[in-house]
């Protein structure tokens, strides 16, 4: 509609432009012909007249008569202040004053004025060697008529340019906005929930680009909407089991009140260990939604930290031997947040613990730059196809959920954390068989 | 519980702590519990020693609760209810189609699943020797032609002289049926005939059930003669 109206809009400018210049190019060179030819009539009735006067003696009216003028055209002639007309109609009072004696003119003059309600053109032409002057009068009634019907043909020409440059505005938008009319429909039925639609191909040139981008950006969202559904859906489901075994259990401590004290403390030992299990999983579960809605660079944002130092806190304070830990003399500085890594490091340790049959080894070593972080268990290790996924939340390494008190969440806990530290985390085989993480973690400069 | 021996279930479950703490609900209310960690284990379990039901997960690792579900049906027509997470999916429809009689939603209660099992166990002992209810006929003939003749009393439908073999819970909808004689019985009805379900209950449960019997029962179950849908209202048994 707005195309249809600027195309209108424009074509009734460039047409209204053209059509005045026409018309006054027109009317200025028609004018100058019609007056040309005025004068050049008027020269040759004041020489005939002059003739006649003065050679021949022959009588103004006589003269006049003889004359014979041409078409609507009107001579009049004035001799020693008296008026001779050639026209019925038209006396003294046709020529304008300026034109009249007694002032002498000193040479031809013309003026176009209005001669009984008609438009004419009034020359005035001094004969003197007969005293006398001759007046042309002839209308331009004809010229203004032809001008009139120019004026209505250019105006009818731009307005109908007008209307014409409307509807080709109009079919031409059309025209343009059609290959678009698929997309709108596409993006309506996505916005109504059908993820799986795409863009349909075009062989249109100056679309192929943006259906392109349009439907990498619809990819992503489905991927990342797929994802977030997928995760709730396993925090629901992971939700459930702890809180499955925390009701069953109170409600089983409240059917055995007046029992044996046995029987109370094991619903009670179940709940107390699940409503544990329950917590981790929400504070698991709670970081890891932290880390999604804000993901800070622990590295810009942290202080140096010695890993040997961290490692060795974390082995002390989870009860287990400092001595498990093999570290290279001197300090492994990293720069990071030190509760984060505190936290990676007893995930990575509770892991090999859970479901790895416990931590046989614990190392340190400097590499290029980095520091790695091994941790060895002797469980049955993760099969070769296992081991990116072990990373993900809710992983269920070798088809098994988390059954032993995991949340599920650790090492995936883990990968954000090292992930925030620019660094990188992989699981291999130990030498025993078990399992081993390795994580490695860029080294602080001193 | 009225019988000497102590019924047994089987519970199928990969979560540690909710398999304790199912054993120890149903240890309280007079069962005994067999566990399982995994569906292999289960069906070894079944083949082993039957148990009277079970409990199964269907979100268990490796074998899956569907195919153990299927594995077990194979064994033995038991009451199987399905432990699920989720209500509005198809896991529970999956479930029920496998085999399984009823479910459960996590989190449940220890009493709603005993209930479960009750109202199954309570369908056990109307069977053979159970007292006949006053309004079911000794013999139902379904269908003379084919001759498809139930007999209540004796818990069996037989095709000729062939038994077909149906789950009690099939057996016990079937039977439903023919009390009525002909009339529609609503799904809720059904369901708190059957299932012993309250107002709330799945109608889903009748829909499955119905549909499994008419594999069955059925010479053609798209276009069932026997079972027949009343839309809106219920299902009927035709009469002969």
């Amino acid at each position: 509609m707005r195309v249809g109206a600027a195309v209108a809009g424009g074509a009734v400018l460039v047409c209204a432009v053209f059509a005045v210049a026409t018309y006054l190019i027109a009317r200025q060179v028609l004018t100058a012909q019609r007056q040309e030819a005025v004068l050049r009539q008027a020269y040759l009735d004041a020489r005939f007249l002059r003739s006649e006067l003065g050679t021949a003696g022959t009588s103004p009216a006589d003269a006049l008569d003889s004359l014979d003028p041409q078409g609507a055209t009107a001579v009049l002639l004035q001799q020693d202040g008296r008026w001779y007309s050639s026209s019925f109609t038209l006396d003294a009072d046709a020529v304008p004053a300026s034109l009249r004696p007694p002032a002498p003119l000193p040479s031809t003059a013309y003026l176009p004025t209005r001669v009984a309600g008609e438009l004419s053109l009034v020359v005035a032409v001094p004969v003197p060697a007969v005293g006398a002057t001759v007046y042309e009068v002839a209308p331009l009634e004809e010229l203004q008529g032809t001008l009139r019907v120019l004026a209505t043909l250019l105006t009818a020409g731009t307005l109908a340019a007008g209307v014409l440059g409307a509807l080709l505005g109009h079919w031409l938008g059309r025209r343009a906005l059609r290959p678009l009319e698929p997309m709108t429909a596409t993006a309506a039925a996505i916005t109504a929930g059908d993820l799986g639609r795409r863009f349909p191909a075009t062989a249109d040139p100056a679309l192929t680009g943006i259906v392109g981008a349009s439907n990498a950006m619809v990819e992503t969202l489905q991927r990342r909407i797929e994802r977030d559904a997928r995760f709730a859906a396993d925090v629901s489901h992971e939700l459930r089991s702890p809180l499955t075994t925390l009701a069953a259990s109170i409600e089983l401590l409240q059917a055995r009140n007046d029992g044996p004290a046995e029987r109370r403390r094991q619903a009670l030992d179940l709940a107390t260990t699940e409503l544990g299990r329950f917590r981790r999983l929400l504070e698991g579960l709670l970081e890891l939604a932290r880390a999604d809605a804000d993901p800070r660079d622990a590295v810009a944002d942290g202080r140096v930290v010695d890993l040997g130092d961290l490692v060795r806190h974390v082995l002390r304070e989870s009860g287990r031997p400092a001595g498990l830990l093999d570290a290279p003399a001197g300090p492994l500085p990293v720069r990071g947040d030190k509760l984060r890594l505190a936290r990676m490091t007893a995930n990575l340790l509770d892991n090999a613990d859970r479901h790895g049959g416990g931590t046989t080894a614990v190392s340190l070593r400097r590499a290029d730059g980095a520091v790695a972080l091994t941790v060895d268990d002797e469980g049955p290790g993760v099969a070769p196809a296992d081991r990116e996924r072990v990373f993900e939340r809710f992983a269920t390494a070798g088809g098994h959920r988390a059954s032993s008190g995991g949340t599920g969440l650790g090492l995936a806990l883990v990968a954000e954390t090292v992930a925030a530290h620019h660094g990188t985390v992989a699981c291999a085989e130990a030498p025993g068989g078990g399992a081993r993480f390795v994580v490695t973690l860029p080294l602080a400069a001193p | 519980m009225t019988s000497p021996e102590p019924a047994t279930v089987l519970v199928v479950e990969d979560d540690d702590n909710i398999r304790a703490v199912l054993r120890m609900g149903l240890e309280d209310e007079g069962y005994a519990v067999v566990e399982a960690a995994t569906g292999e284990s289960a069906v070894a379990s079944m083949s082993a020693a039957p148990a009277d039901f079970m409990l199964v997960d269907v979100m268990l690792g490796g074998m899956n609760g569907l195919t153990c579900i299927r594995a077990v049906r194979e064994l033995s027509d038991i009451p199987i209810v399905v432990i699920s997470a989720r209500t509005d999916t198809d896991d529970v429809i999956a479930g029920l189609e496998a085999g399984a009689d009823d479910y459960v939603t996590k989190p449940f209660m220890v009493r709603e699943v005993v209930a479960r099992l009750r109202a199954l166990r309570r369908r056990l002992d109307r069977r053979p020797g159970a007292a006949p209810a006053a309004t079911a006929p000794p013999l139902v003939l379904i269908d003379p032609v084919d001759g498809l003749v139930l007999s209540p009393e004796e818990g069996v439908l037989r095709r000729g002289d062939l038994r077909v073999h149906l789950t009690t819970t099939e057996f016990r909808l079937l039977c439903e049926l023919a009390e009525a004689g002909g009339r529609v019985v609503s799904r809720q009805e059904l369901l708190e005939r059957v299932w012993d379900h309250g107002f709330y209950g799945d109608e889903r449960l009748v829909d499955v059930h119905v549909r499994r019997l008419r594999l069955k029962i059925e010479p053609e179950p798209a276009t069932p003669r026997y079972v027949v849908t009343e839309r809106g209202l219920g299902y009927r048994l035709a009469p002969p």
